[in-house]
């Protein structure tokens, strides 16, 4: 009777199944050296790994330090002007909301200043406290009262605006920006120092166009500097040519 | 549960193993070593081949003992390293397959399965050690492991009839050795 493939399959199997041989000592030992080795590269690796990061936590310190840029410790005049603008905007809107409840018709107007020669006689300072009290009586641009507005309310038009109350104390018109402190000595000659545009024109929001805007918002997200360490073009068509760069020692800008 | 000492399960000294404890991977290899040589001999050519390919195997075992799940025996996982150790170990050495024509074996010997009933693990080793590298390695996963031809030749980058013919020229090689020694101890007995 011939055996068959399957046969001798099954033979081999079952007769090998439970042989053991024993391995000389060597073996254990190639292993554990091997074993060894492995643990001393992984401990290297992770050294070299954390020198690696100090290094580079150490080199962009000293890159990214930013300069000592000079602080002007005067304000600029245009940014303080903005800034009473807009708080004569909000404190504005609060009297009008007093003053709409008790109903009192006034006829108030907000208009820029058309002449600015009758001014200089309203603006001494004494009188300047007065008037802070009466600005805070009026009330303004109700819808009702009909209240001509020459203009939009905007930064430049407010700052120049007058408050006219015809209802109370005769006084034709009255220096918002008085209330302010905004110009103490000299109003006329700070308003005229105002730019012709709108200088408190709410700054337009940056939006990503391109890759190279992207880079550079992700840079200046980490170097506060002027002069960014890489500054990419942000025009629509370019792909993101380098414009700029900064080393510290090495300063590199393409003119726009 | 698997008892190696009184106190370590072989789960425990997988646990241990994991965590890179040196004497529980000696524990481990002591008690899977003697098993595991008898594997790979069947794939070597000599005694030197097969612990080489035992140490690549454990070296391989401790390296990613991390990744055994449980499922399955664990001598089952570190058999199969085994059997992948020495399947590289071959790709290696033995780069060209001996590929046969199936028609060449056609006249297979005649052999008495109650005579190699009687014959020794240790020369029905030699037997498998002695065939070609190729029809050592067909032979082996298929007869012994379980592979398909179609995994078989994956793993060893043939086709799978190139597979086919290899395992039919290996059974024909071996029962004409088995044959053989049937006659001599017939001989001898007679």
């Amino acid at each position: 009777m011939d055996m068959q493939g399957n046969e001798l399959d099954d033979f081999f199997r079952s007769s090998l199944d439970e042989l053991e041989i024993q391995p000389s000592a060597h073996v254990w030992a190639g292993i554990t050296n091997r074993l060894d080795a492995d643990k001393r590269k992984r401990s290297l690796v992770s050294f070299l790994s954390i020198a690696a990061g100090i290094a580079l936590a150490i080199a962009m310190g000293v890159l990214f330090i930013p300069n000592r840029v000079k602080v002007n410790k005067q304000e600029p005049l245009v940014s303080r002007v903005l800034k009473d603008t807009s708080s004569v905007i909000k404190h504005v809107a609060a009297v009008s909301a007093t003053h709409q409840q008790n109903k009192i018709a006034a006829n108030v107007v907000i208009a820029p200043i058309k002449n600015r020669t009758t001014e200089n006689t309203n603006h001494d300072p004494e009188t300047n406290s007065a008037r802070k009290t009466n600005v805070q009586q009026q009330e303004i641009a109700k819808p009702g009262n009909k209240p001509d507005i020459v203009s939009p309310l905007r930064g430049d038009d407010l700052a120049n605006a007058r408050i006219t109350d015809n209802t109370e104390n005769g006084i034709a018109v009255q220096p918002v920006v008085n209330d302010l402190n905004l110009v103490a000595n000299k109003p006329v000659a700070l308003l005229a120092q105002l730019p012709n545009k709108p200088i408190n024109a709410p700054a337009k929001k940056r939006r990503i166009h391109s890759v190279g805007d992207l880079f550079n918002v992700v840079i200046a997200a980490v170097d506060k500097r002027k002069d960014k360490v890489i500054e990419f073009s942000n025009t629509d068509e370019d792909d993101a040519v380098i414009t700029g760069i900064n080393l510290g020692i090495i300063k590199v800008k393409k003119e726009k | 549960m698997m008892f190696l000492e009184p106190k370590f399960t072989i789960q425990q000294l997988i646990d241990r193993c994991k965590a890179d404890e040196r004497k529980a991977q000696e524990l481990l290899y002591k008690q899977f070593a003697g098993k595991m040589l008898a594997v790979c001999m069947r794939y070597a050519t000599d005694r030197m081949e097969a612990e080489d390919m035992l140490q690549n195997g454990f070296i391989r075992v401790f390296q990613k003992v991390a990744d055994y799940r449980g499922d399955g025996s664990f001598e089952g996982w570190v058999r199969r390293i085994m059997v992948h150790s020495s399947i590289e170990y071959y790709r290696k050495h033995h780069k060209i397959l001996q590929v046969v024509n199936t028609d060449e074996v056609a006249n297979e010997p005649s052999v008495n399965p109650l005579a190699t009933s009687n014959l020794d693990a240790k020369v029905l080793l030699g037997l498998i050690q002695q065939l070609a590298p190729g029809y050592r390695m067909v032979f082996n996963l298929y007869a012994l492991e379980g592979y398909s031809h179609k995994e078989i030749g994956q793993m060893m980058g043939i086709s799978e009839g190139a597979s086919k013919s290899q395992l039919s020229r290996a059974r024909t090689i071996l029962k004409e050795q088995i044959a053989k020694m049937e006659g001599k101890n017939y001989g001898y007995a007679g």
